[in-house]
């Protein structure tokens, strides 16, 4: 049943009875635990709810009820994802215990769609990382290769969709952390316009820059999925579109630092969407190699501010300690990681007033020239194309240089700091690991994206193939 | 670049303790962070650029005054790891 | 150099809660009084995930208040963040304006000995308030403190003057002011003993004349006007002994200890003096639009100033009547409705001051919260100009008429106080009281004119206040003359 745990197919099975929510529900659930020793993708799992929640869909169908495209789909979130009444850790021990009173937006959505969550997937903590390392709860592994990283921060998110645990995962994107993963585990990452899906109840660190988005194994099932989460318009409409003639640049810079094979699968992906009819021409976004220190200071200095509330006063960890600012140095110090600690206080710097000029407000400058670059790119463009992440996945045995390793979400960043909607969509294979292609559309044009991802997924084709676990 | 006085004045104001064994880890990948940045402004023109705080163009957000939302004070302090008297409880503000 | 010599530099930093329905980011109640805790959701919380969204209404009222105390209105408004932590920040930062406030440029206008001084306003901006910290024991003693986030989020109006005042007299003045005029626009009510209004000083000294400004200290925990005042006059000395002995003023925060009556230095280890300041991301900024502007200026109600011009020009008030009236809105506007029916407003002005300011002050309570209406009084002024009741009796009237509510026309009726006016009725009261008061008759004869007046007070007396003075008067002259 879980070979082919495309979102479209299973609601097929479902609709005409061939098999049962709960069948579904149950076999997800055996996946999930057989799997888990070697991927560790899931920080909580929620068997009695999922199962409640399918059987009710089944009531449904029984009743002879319509059910919509997510009923009875099985659902992991991210832990940074406010669950009512299911833990919610932000795979940080700071959140270890922690069980949020109010549900995300997002997550209401898809409950009313009739979306069965069964679990709550691992994350760097507080989604700082780019390799899913970086979490309390231990690291995950890359399905097509446990000796691989699956990328971060949402790399959980995207690692369950790939071993088909789930057929829908929602992650979070600051800096590229669902598109990342997306790219490094073969599965489809869209990271929408900013502020297109709500954020309420996501435990975010950099607002300005954060982002949910939908991973899924193919581009319909992203389609479906965004529909749901923006309580919006039928984006399916946009699949099956001709794509003659369609205006698509390809900026150099993006190029600068690809590794040869995700060089040559990017070209064959180009040459692809030129038989298709596409008009693909070089351009240029000259500044895009500033993009990630203008995301690194932006990100540290938001995260410094809006982490200030975790300090074991109304929730969360607390530290043992005679008076109140021992207590705050104490959590803060037990509770957070070195990796997030260190990345606060980078923050905590930038926004000094000995450093806000040269740091922060430069950065907030580089991202008004990113924002025109992307602006006069699209006065002559629909659609630019690049590589999702310069390099196939890394070992996972690589030593921690953080900095490289934050370096590979640089061709993602920029699309944060504009807030326009990029799509990853895995076009092929770097040896035995998957390499993902990056579209990008200006605001709104989320329908774009999904039209030439469509297109050239028909040809593509990556979800026929089944990762190794 | 950073020295550690200003590094551990910055953990102070971020309520951050750095153990004396990751300190000097703690300096090093910030100034790299730091030089990161500096040179990827080196050779830009900031001077009439001006910033970006928002890159919505949605405006005037706001909200009707009416009354929603409120919890009951037992979900309130549910997650509290200490109470008193319906209240949240910490340590003594003042040091000794 | 003397103290004579010397002058105090003084700005004031006022906040006051807005009197919304709802907090300023959620839709929590703001209602003062409510049992811990009760008052609180995910938002004033600071809980993870929470997501603020701005209250109209707290927008409107800003521009409202802005507008009152003649500031101009920025094109462009921003929230900011000012990263801080205390126990009583939910969110490790306040949500304040810091880099673009929403009003500028104002002022307010006092009069100090007979001259008009203006006390400029350098901002109002808006910004959320704290939760509030209950120490068991005091703030030095207790092991432990609980904190109640009710408070948490309630809309704050921070205003905040140029260091045009003084001394003490000049703050009691402007803080006087201030609160009329907010209370005016209904914005807040202002009252320091629950806490929806409060101010800390900045305070330094300096030669006269020099235009250069002295080391400050911040003066914080002055819990009412007279604090204010107590405060201020004690750190102006304190700070002008330290100078003309050659020390400096150390700038530093200092707590105002209303039990001993001194200011004393807080130790300023964790109040942060770098908040890090920069735009919240999760708050959009907004545009003002002129128009919308104008139509908040347009549903201002006439204010204090206007106000006291209008009853001294056009009402012919003395000064001090219409500063007394004008001193509250409720009570400029009774005074409006009831002169609008009575057509007389000295005698309005008279009663207000008088009988009804008594029956307030008894009752300590604001004219708006009791029963008393501007028709009631009218009504009552006009049975006495038509002689149906004596000044005396009306009195007593307006005391039952605050008390029950009823309108006067009935007490009077209920309690038979209908004015004797009627010859017939008195002649018989009076030569009673002639008769009864041989010794007194002689001593009127005898040119003793307090004669006179105890006559008159008998035949009161046994009328029960109801003779009419004047016709009693001529009556008891009459007979007593033969």
């Amino acid at each position: 049943m879980l070979n082919d745990a495309r979102i479209g197919r299973l609601h097929e099975l479902l609709e005409s009875r061939q098999i049962s929510a709960e069948e579904l529900i149950t076999a997800v659930l055996e996946r999930i635990s057989t799997l888990e020793t070697t991927l560790n993708a899931f920080i909580t799992i929620t068997p009695e709810q999922a199962l409640a929640d399918a059987q009710t869909v089944d009531a449904s169908i029984a009743r002879g009820e319509a059910i919509g495209p997510l009923a009875g789909i099985p659902v992991a979130l991210k832990d940074n994802i406010c669950t009512e009444g299911v833990r919610t850790t932000c795979g940080s021990r700071m959140l270890e215990h922690y069980v949020p009173p109010f549900s995300a937006v997002a997550y209401e959505r898809l409950r009313q769609a009739g979306a069965v969550l069964v679990g709550k997937s691992n994350m760097d903590e507080f989604a700082t990382g780019t390799t899913n390392k970086n979490s309390f709860f231990g690291a995950t592994a890359n399905p097509w290769s446990p000796d691989h990283i699956p990328g971060g921060s949402s790399g959980a998110s995207a690692a369950s969709v790939a071993a088909r645990q789930v057929c829908l995962s929602i992650g979070s994107d600051a800096g590229g952390s669902v598109r990342v993963p997306a790219a490094h585990c073969g599965v489809v990452g869209l990271k929408p316009t900013y502020g297109l899906i709500p954020t309420d109840g996501l435990a975010e660190c950099a607002p300005s820059l954060e982002h949910l988005g939908p991973l899924t194994l193919d581009v319909t099932g992203c389609a479906l999925a965004l529909q749901v989460l923006t309580a919006g318009e039928d984006y399916t409409a946009y699949l099956g579109r001709d794509i003659r003639g369609l205006r698509i640049g390809i900026p150099q810079e993006y190029l600068e630092q690809a590794d040869p094979q995700v060089r040559s699968l990017f070209d064959s992906a180009v040459q692809m969407l030129t038989g298709l009819g596409a008009e693909v021409e070089e351009t240029s976004l000259p500044h895009t190699q500033s993009a990630p220190a203008s995301y690194f200071t932006i990100s540290a200095a938001e995260a410094f501010s809006n982490l200030s509330n975790f300090d074991g006063v109304r929730f969360g960890h607390r530290a043992e300690a005679r008076h109140l600012h021992e207590m705050y140095r104490k959590t803060r110090t037990e509770g957070f990681g070195p990796d997030l600690r260190r990345r606060l206080i980078f923050g905590t710097l930038a926004l000094s007033a000995d450093h806000y000029e040269e740091y922060y407000l430069n950065a907030q400058k580089i991202r008004t020239l990113v924002c025109r670059d992307f602006d006069q790119a699209f006065s002559k463009f629909d659609l630019l194309l690049t590589p999702t992440v310069p390099t196939p996945p890394p070992a996972a045995s690589l030593g921690q240089d953080e900095l490289e390793m934050r370096l590979q979400g640089r061709y993602a960043m920029p699309a944060n700091l504009a807030g326009i909607p990029a799509l990853s969509l895995p076009i092929g294979f770097a040896g035995e690991l998957p390499v993902g292609l990056q579209l990008l559309a200006p605001s709104l044009g989320e329908g774009t994206l999904l039209s030439a991802a469509y297109a050239l997924e028909q040809l593509v084709g990556f979800y026929r193939h089944a990762s190794k676990i | 670049m950073i020295g550690v006085d200003e590094m551990l004045q910055a953990a102070e104001a971020a309520r951050l303790e750095i153990p004396n064994d990751e300190a000097g880890g703690f300096l090093t990948e910030i100034n790299r962070m730091f030089a990161f940045v500096k040179e990827s402004c080196a050779n830009l023109d900031l001077g009439d650029v001006p910033p970006t705080a928002y890159i919505q163009p949605r405006m005037n957000v706001f909200r009707p005054d009416e009354p929603q939302g409120s919890l009951p004070l037992e979900i309130a302090l549910a997650n509290a790891p200490d109470e008193d008297e319906r209240c949240f409880k910490v340590p003594r503000i003042m040091e000794e | 150099m003397n103290v004579q010599e010397m002058e105090a530099v003084i700005g004031l930093e006022i906040h006051v809660e807005m009197n919304t329905e709802t907090k300023i980011f959620c839709g929590c109640r703001t209602a003062f009084g409510a049992e811990t805790n009760t008052q609180v959701c995910p938002i004033c919380l600071g809980l993870p995930g929470h997501k603020p969204v701005l209250n109209q209404k707290a927008v409107e009222w800003h521009a409202k208040a802005a507008l009152a105390l003649n500031c101009e209105i920025a094109p462009y408004v921003q929230f900011d963040r000012k990263n801080y932590f205390y126990a009583d920040l939910p969110k490790g930062y306040q949500i304040s304006q810091f880099f673009y406030p929403m009003g500028i440029n104002g002022h307010v206008d006092i009069e100090v000995n007979g001259e008009t001084r203006r006390i400029r306003i350098r901002q109002i901006h808006l910004e959320e308030d704290t939760g509030k910290l209950l120490h068991m024991g005091n703030i030095t003693a207790s092991p432990s403190s609980l904190v109640d986030f009710n408070r948490a989020g309630v809309p704050l109006l921070e205003i905040v003057t140029q260091p045009d005042v003084r001394n003490a007299e000049e703050a009691r003045l402007f803080l006087q002011k201030l609160r009329t005029i907010i209370q005016y626009t209904g914005v807040s009510d202002c009252k320091m003993e629950e806490g929806s209004m409060r101010c800390d000083a900045n305070v330094s000294v300096r030669p006269k004349g020099s235009d250069i400004l002295g080391q400050k200290t911040e003066l914080k925990n002055m819990n009412s006007f007279r604090a204010v005042t107590r405060g201020i006059d004690y750190e102006i000395p304190r700070q002008i002994d330290l100078v003309l002995d050659g020390e400096e003023v150390i700038p530093q925060t200092r707590h105002w200890d209303e039990a001993k009556g001194v200011t004393r230095a807080m130790r300023t280890k964790y109040l942060a003096t770098d908040y890090r300041c920069f735009p919240d991301p999760n708050v959009p900024p907004f545009k003002n639009d002129p128009a919308w502007v104008e139509e908040i200026r347009q549903s201002l109600p006439e204010l204090p100033d206007a106000r006291y011009a209008r009853l001294v020009k056009e009402d012919g008030l003395p000064p001090y009547d219409a500063e007394v009236i004008t001193a509250s809105k409720a009570m400029a506007d009774f005074y409006d409705q009831t002169v609008a029916l009575v057509k007389e407003p000295k005698t309005v002005s008279n009663w207000l001051m008088g009988e009804v300011g008594r029956c307030l002050n008894t009752a300590g309570k604001e004219i708006q919260e009791t029963a008393l209406t501007p028709k009631h009084l009218a009504e009552l002024l006009g049975l006495v100009k038509k002689g149906v009741i004596t000044g005396k009796i009306a009195k007593d009237v307006m005391d039952e008429m605050f008390r029950s509510g009823q309108d006067p026309e009935t007490i009077v009726k209920e309690k038979g106080l209908v004015q004797i006016a009627d010859q017939s009725e008195l002649d018989p009261v009076i030569d009673r009281v002639i008769q009864a008061n041989p010794k007194v008759v002689e001593d009127f004869h005898a040119g003793k004119d307090r004669a006179l007046g105890f006559l008159v007070g008998q035949v009161m007396k046994e009328t029960r206040g109801k003779a009419n003075p004047q016709m009693l008067n001529e009556l008891l002259r009459r007979k007593l003359q033969g």
